[in-house]
C-alpha cells in the first residue's frame, strides 16, 4: 500500500478530490432544483482513486489533472449508458452478459484461500489415496550410434552388426563420432525421465531400453528413424516419492480437487433454491429436474 | 536435470569451442559471427562436450492461447481458465468446456495465457485471507463457518450480503484496490504456480487487440519476468482512456514498463491475414509516414510473427508468390477479421511475412533500420483454454468448435453484406512455437525468442535446424554432431551472416527431424528474398534436400512425393518420404552488393486433415471443396545478409 499512501499525500490527489466533490455537489444540487427528478451519479473519492491507480499502474506515473479529469469523464459517460441500458433491460437474453456473469458468479464463490491451506496430514492422505499419479518415472542415460535405413549402399542392419563389433572392439570414445550415421539425435542422453525418451525416441525404443545391462553395448534397436546401437550408462528406477519431495505438487492437485468439489457443492445449494420446469419432450437426464 | 557426461568422451585430436549462445539481448537482436566468438571462451578446450552450452533440443509450445478470462472466449462458451490451460498443456487429461475428456499426445514444453487485456475485468475477492476479515463480527462468523466445514454455505451468506448491499464496510474496497482482484493479477498468479523452472514454463502475458475497422493487429505481450514484476503493472488496452489502438503505444508501454521496473516484454505480432494490408506497412502507418524511428522501435519491441495458426497460415500467398507451389497452405484471404471489408489483391503483399521480409530490405535502405527483421513461430489463437494442434486430436479455435459431428458444417465468418465467409473446416490445427534455447525456464526461451532462434510449425513437431556461415563444408552434413558444427562454424536460425569474405557464398547447414510420432519429411527447402541494384524485389525457393531418389527437373524443381493418405479412414504410411534430412547447400547465385534473407521451410510427406478424422470418426458428410489432405510444415526464422558500407 506503499504507493496508495503515497498518491494519497500528493496535493494533485486533493485537488483532484476537490474536484470531484464540487462535481458531485453540482450533480446533486442539480438534481434537487431539475424540473424532473434526476438521477445521480455521484463519483466517489474511492472511484476516483480507482481510475487514477489503473492508469498509474498502466502508465507507471500517476495522471495529469487534464488527464484525471478525461478518466472522470469517461467513467460518467459509460455510467450514463449503463444505467440507461439497465433501464431499457438491454442486459437481458445476452449471451456475452449472462456468461459474464455466470463467471462473476463461479469467481465469487471460489473457495478462500484459508479453504486452500492444506496441512500434511491432509496432503499425506491425498498422497496415499493417489499413489499413482505421483509415481517418479524410472530414469536412463545412454549413448547411441545411428545406422540410417535410407542411406544408399549396405543395409543398415548389415552395417549395424558391424559397427556393433567395432564398439565392443574398443575402448577408444572417439569412434563414436566417426561411427555411424549424421543425425539431430544426441549422441549421448544425460539421465532423463521415461517419457522424455519416449517423445525423442519413440515408444518402442523406450521400452526396449529397460531390459539392457549398463555400460555394454547392444542392438540394434529400432526407432521410428532407423536402428540405434545403445549403451545403458546410467539408470535410476521408478519410485514413489514422500509427501517432503514433493510437497508442492501434491499440494496443487489437492487444491484444484479441493476448489472443483467446492464449486460443485456451491452450485447444488444454488441450484436447490429453484424448481426447474421442462417441457414435456425434454426430459431431464438423471432426474435433476425433480429437485425442487 | 542432471548432466552426467561421462569423463570417457574425450575425442583426440578433434578442437573444440565451449560453446556458449549469449543470453544478452542486444539491439539489434542477432547474433553475428564476430558477436558469438566475443562470447566464446579464449582457450579451446579438449573435450567437445565440456561447457556444451548451446540449445541441444527445440522446446515447443504455445505463445497465444485465450481462456475464459477472455470475454469473446466466455461468450462463446469457454469454461477453462487459465489454471486448466496451463494443467492441459503440462500433458495432463482435462474436460473440454464443450464435455469431453481431452489429453495431449506429449505435454508441451511451455505455454503463454494470452488473454484479451480488454475488458479483462475485475472480480470480487472476497474474504481471501485478510486479517481485517477476523476484526469484523460478521466476517468473524463467516471465518468460523469456513473453519467448521461449512465454506459452502459461508460462500452463499457472503454473495446474499454482498448483493444486498449488507456486506460489512471494513471488508469492502473499491474496485482495482485490495477486496477486488483483477482478472490479470489471477492471470499471473496461475502462472506463478504453474511454472516450474527445468520442466514447465508457464509466461506470464496478454493479448492486445487492435482491431479497429476489423482489421487485425493483434499483438501478444510475453513477459520475461516472475509475477513480482508483471504485477506492478496493468496491462496495455486498446480502448481509451487508458488504452489505444496505434501499436507505436503499445510499444511506449513496454518501454514504459521496462524502464520502470527494469523487467523484460516483447511483443508477438499476430498473423497479419486478417489486417487488410495493414499489418506491414511500408509508407505511413495510423496516419504517419514511416520514420527511421517507426523501423528502430518496431524492430526493437516487435521480436517475432506468428506466421501460422488456427485462422490460417501467413507466410505467402499464391498471388504473391506464383512460382511456389507449395505456397497455397491454408490461406485465408476473403476479408478482414470481421468480414466486413473484403480483400484485394493489392492488400497481400503487407500481410505476409515472406513479402515483409523482402520489403523490409527495402525500407532499411531508406529508412536505416529494417524493422521487418523478425523471427519466426506458429500458436494456436485458440479461445478454448486447449493448445490442442494435431491433425488427429484438433479441439478446435472456439469451444463450438470443439470436436462434434457438425463442426465442419458450419461458418465461422459470414457477412451478407460484403460476401465475405469463411467456413469452419477452413479453421487450421496450427500451430507451435518451436525454440531453441538451453533450458526450459522462462529467462532461457524468452532469450531464446529475443534472439529469434525459433521456427514455426503448422503442428508437429519436428526438429529443425537451420545454420547460415561462409565456411560450411559437404562434410559437415556427415558429422555426428551437426549443432555443434553448426555453432562452431556459423549463426543459428534468427541471426546475422556479416560481412562476405573475398569471393565466398553464403553456405547453410541444414537438417530436419520428423515428429517421433509424425509424418516423414518430403523436403527441406531454403527460401531466398533478396533486392538488387535497380531496386528491384526478388524471391526465390531452392529445394535442397530431399527424401528418395528423385532427381530435380530443368527447373531445378524436386516432384512430388507422392501421396499415401487414405481419405476414407484418415490414414497414411510412412512407406515414403524420409525420417530425417540433412544437408549443406551454397547459394548459387549469390551477388555480394546485394541484401538478402534467406530461411527454411520444411514439408512432412502428404496426412489427413483434421477435417478427415473428423469425418472418419463421426461418418459426417464433408462439405463440396473440404480440404481433406495437407502437408504439414515448418518455417524457420530467416538469416540475414547485409552487404558492407
Amino acid at each position: 500500500m506503499t504507493f496508495l499512501s503515497k498518491v494519497i499525500r500528493e496535493p494533485l490527489f486533493h485537488f483532484v478530490l476537490i474536484g470531484a466533490a464540487v462535481f458531485g455537489l453540482h450533480a446533486l444540487i442539480a438534481g434537487d432544483d431539475g424540473e424532473d427528478a434526476r438521477d445521480r451519479i455521484v463519483v466517489t473519492e474511492g472511484r476516483v482513486q480507482q481510475l487514477a491507480q489503473v492508469f498509474t499502474k498502466t502508465w507507471q506515473r500517476p495522471p495529469t489533472p487534464e488527464e484525471l479529469r478525461g478518466l472522470i469523464d469517461s467513467y460518467i459517460n459509460e455510467e450514463v449508458y449503463y444505467r440507461e441500458a439497465l433501464k431499457l433491460g438491454l442486459d437481458r437474453d445476452d449471451t456475452l452478459i449472462r456468461r459474464r456473469m455466470q463467471q462473476k458468479m463461479e469467481f465469487v464463490t471460489e473457495p478462500s484461500d484459508e479453504l486452500l491451506r492444506a496441512d500434511d496430514s491432509d496432503l499425506q492422505a491425498f498422497l496415499d489415496a493417489n499413489k499413482a499419479a505421483f509415481r517418479v518415472e524410472p530414469r536412463f542415460a545412454f549413448d547411441q550410434v545411428f545406422l540410417n535405413p535410407k542411406k544408399p549402399g549396405a543395409p543398415a542392419l548389415g552395417r549395424a552388426k558391424q559397427t556393433l563389433e567395432a564398439l565392443k572392439a574398443t575402448e577408444d570414445q572417439a569412434v563414436l563420432t566417426r561411427l555411424g550415421d549424421a543425425t539431430l539425435l544426441p549422441v549421448s542422453m544425460p539421465l532423463s525421465p521415461f517419457s522424455v525418451i519416449v517423445s525423442n525416441f519413440g515408444k518402442a525404443f523406450a521400452a526396449n531400453l529397460t531390459d539392457l545391462s549398463e555400460n555394454k553395448w547392444a542392438g540394434p534397436i529400432e526407432s521410428p528413424y532407423g536402428l540405434h546401437l545403445v549403451r545403458v550408462t546410467a539408470r535410476v528406477d521408478g519410485y514413489d516419492p514422500e509427501l517432503a519431495q514433493i510437497r508442492d505438487g501434491v499440494a496443487e492437485k489437492w487444491r484444484a480437487q479441493k476448489r472443483d468439489a467446492f464449486q460443485a457443492q456451491v452450485y447444488d445449494q444454488l441450484r436447490a433454491k429453484y424448481e426447474v420446469v421442462l417441457p414435456p419432450a425434454a426430459e431431464a437426464p438423471s432426474g435433476q429436474a425433480s429437485v425442487p | 536435470m542432471i548432466r552426467r557426461m561421462p569423463a570417457s568422451w574425450m575425442i583426440p585430436g578433434v578442437l573444440a569451442l565451449g560453446l556458449t549462445v549469449p543470453a544478452v539481448a542486444q539491439d539489434s537482436g542477432t547474433l553475428t559471427e564476430g558477436d558469438a566468438a566475443k562470447l566464446y571462451p579464449d582457450k579451446p578446450v579438449y573435450s567437445r562436450y565440456a561447457g556444451r552450452d548451446f540449445p541441444t533440443r527445440p522446446f515447443f509450445g504455445d505463445t497465444h492461447l485465450h481462456t475464459s478470462f477472455s470475454m469473446d472466449a466466455g461468450a462463446f462458451g469457454a469454461r477453462l481458465g487459465p489454471r486448466e490451460a496451463y494443467r492441459f498443456a503440462r500433458g495432463e487429461q482435462v474436460t473440454a468446456s464443450s464435455g469431453q475428456p481431452v489429453k495431449l499426445s506429449r505435454p508441451l514444453d511451455f505455454l503463454v495465457v494470452a488473454d484479451h487485456s480488454d475488458n479483462m475485468g475485475f472480480f470480487p475477492d472476497l474474504l481471501a485471507g485478510k486479517p481485517s476479515v477476523l476484526a469484523d463480527p460478521t466476517g468473524r462468523k463467516w471465518y468460523d463457518m469456513v473453519q467448521s466445514g461449512k465454506g459452502a454455505d459461508a460462500a452463499i451468506e457472503i454473495i446474499v450480503a454482498f448483493s444486498h448491499n449488507k456486506f460489512p464496510e471494513d471488508l469492502m474496497y473499491y474496485p482495482g484496490t485490495s477486496a477486488y482482484k483483477s482478472a490479470w493479477q489471477k492471470t499471473i498468479d496461475a502462472a506463478e504456480e504453474f511454472n516450474e523452472p527445468g520442466r514447465f514454463t508457464a509466461f506470464i502475458g496478454y493479448e492486445w487487440t487492435s482491431n479497429t475497422g476489423g482489421n487485425n493487429l493483434h499483438r501478444n505481450v510475453i513477459f520475461r519476468d516472475n509475477g513480482d514484476k508483471a504485477s506492478q503493472v496493468e496491462p496495455f488496452t486498446v480502448y481509451p482512456p487508458y488504452g489505444s489502438d496505434n501499436p507505436v503505444d503499445l510499444w511506449k508501454w513496454m518501454k514504459t514498463y521496462e524502464e520502470r521496473t527494469g523487467g523484460s516484454v516483447l511483443a508477438i505480432a499476430h498473423n497479419g491475414n486478417l489486417s487488410n494490408g495493414l499489418m506491414f506497412p511500408i509508407v505511413e502507418a495510423f496516419g504517419k509516414k514511416l520514420d527511421s524511428e517507426y523501423a528502430k522501435t518496431r524492430a526493437k519491441w516487435e521480436r517475432l510473427y506468428e506466421t501460422t495458426q488456427t485462422k490460417g497460415t501467413g507466410e505467402t500467398h499464391p498471388y504473391l508468390s506464383p512460382n511456389d507451389e507449395f505456397a497455397d497452405f491454408e490461406i485465408w484471404d476473403k476479408g478482414n477479421l470481421d468480414g466486413s471489408v473484403a480483400k484485394t489483391k493489392d492488400m497481400l503483399e503487407f500481410e505476409y511475412a515472406r513479402s515483409a521480409y523482402k520489403n523490409g530490405l527495402k525500407l532499411a535502405q531508406e529508412l536505416g533500420t529494417n524493422p521487418y527483421k523478425f523471427g519466426l513461430i506458429g500458436s494456436s489463437d485458440a479461445h478454448t483454454g486447449l493448445a490442442a494442434m494435431e491433425e488427429d486430436n484438433f479441439f478446435g479455435k472456439t469451444t463450438p468448435q470443439e470436436p462434434s459431428p457438425e463442426r465442419m458444417l458450419a461458418a465461422f465468418v459470414d457477412n451478407k453484406e460484403t460476401g465475405v465467409k469463411i467456413m469452419d473446416w477452413e479453421v487450421g490445427a496450427s500451430g507451435y512455437a518451436a525454440v531453441w534455447a538451453t533450458e526450459n525456464t522462462r529467462e532461457s526461451i524468452w532469450d531464446a525468442m529475443q534472439r529469434k532462434e525459433t521456427y514455426a510449425t503448422t503442428g508437429p513437431r519436428m526438429v529443425v535446424r537451420f545454420f547460415g556461415g561462409w565456411d560450411f563444408q559437404p562434410s559437415d552434413a556427415e558429422d555426428r554432431l551437426p549443432g555443434h558444427t553448426g555453432y562452431s562454424k556459423g549463426v543459428p536460425m534468427g541471426g546475422d551472416l556479416g560481412a562476405a569474405p573475398e569471393g565466398k557464398s553464403p553456405t547453410f547447414l541444414v537438417a530436419a527431424l520428423k515428429d517421433t510420432i509424425g509424418a516423414n519429411l518430403d523436403r527441406y527447402q531454403i527460401v531466398k528474398g533478396w533486392l538488387d541494384a535497380d531496386g528491384e524485389l526478388h524471391e526465390k525457393v531452392y529445394d535442397v534436400v530431399w527424401s528418395g531418389d528423385r532427381q530435380p527437373g530443368d527447373d531445378g524443381k524436386v516432384r512430388s512425393v507422392g501421396d499415401t493418405v487414405d481419405v476414407a479412414n484418415a490414414t497414411w504410411t510412412n512407406k515414403i518420404g524420409a525420417p530425417e534430412l540433412i544437408t549443406v547447400w551454397t547459394d548459387p547465385d549469390f551477388d555480394p552488393s546485394e541484401p538478402a534473407f534467406y530461411y527454411g521451410r520444411v514439408l512432412e510427406i502428404p496426412k489427413p486433415r483434421w477435417t478427415a478424422y473428423d469425418a472418419k470418426f463421426y461418418g459426417t458428410e464433408p462439405l463440396p471443396d473440404t480440404v481433406m489432405i495437407l502437408q504439414d510444415r515448418a518455417y524457420t526464422s530467416p538469416i540475414w545478409y547485409t552487404p558492407e558500407g
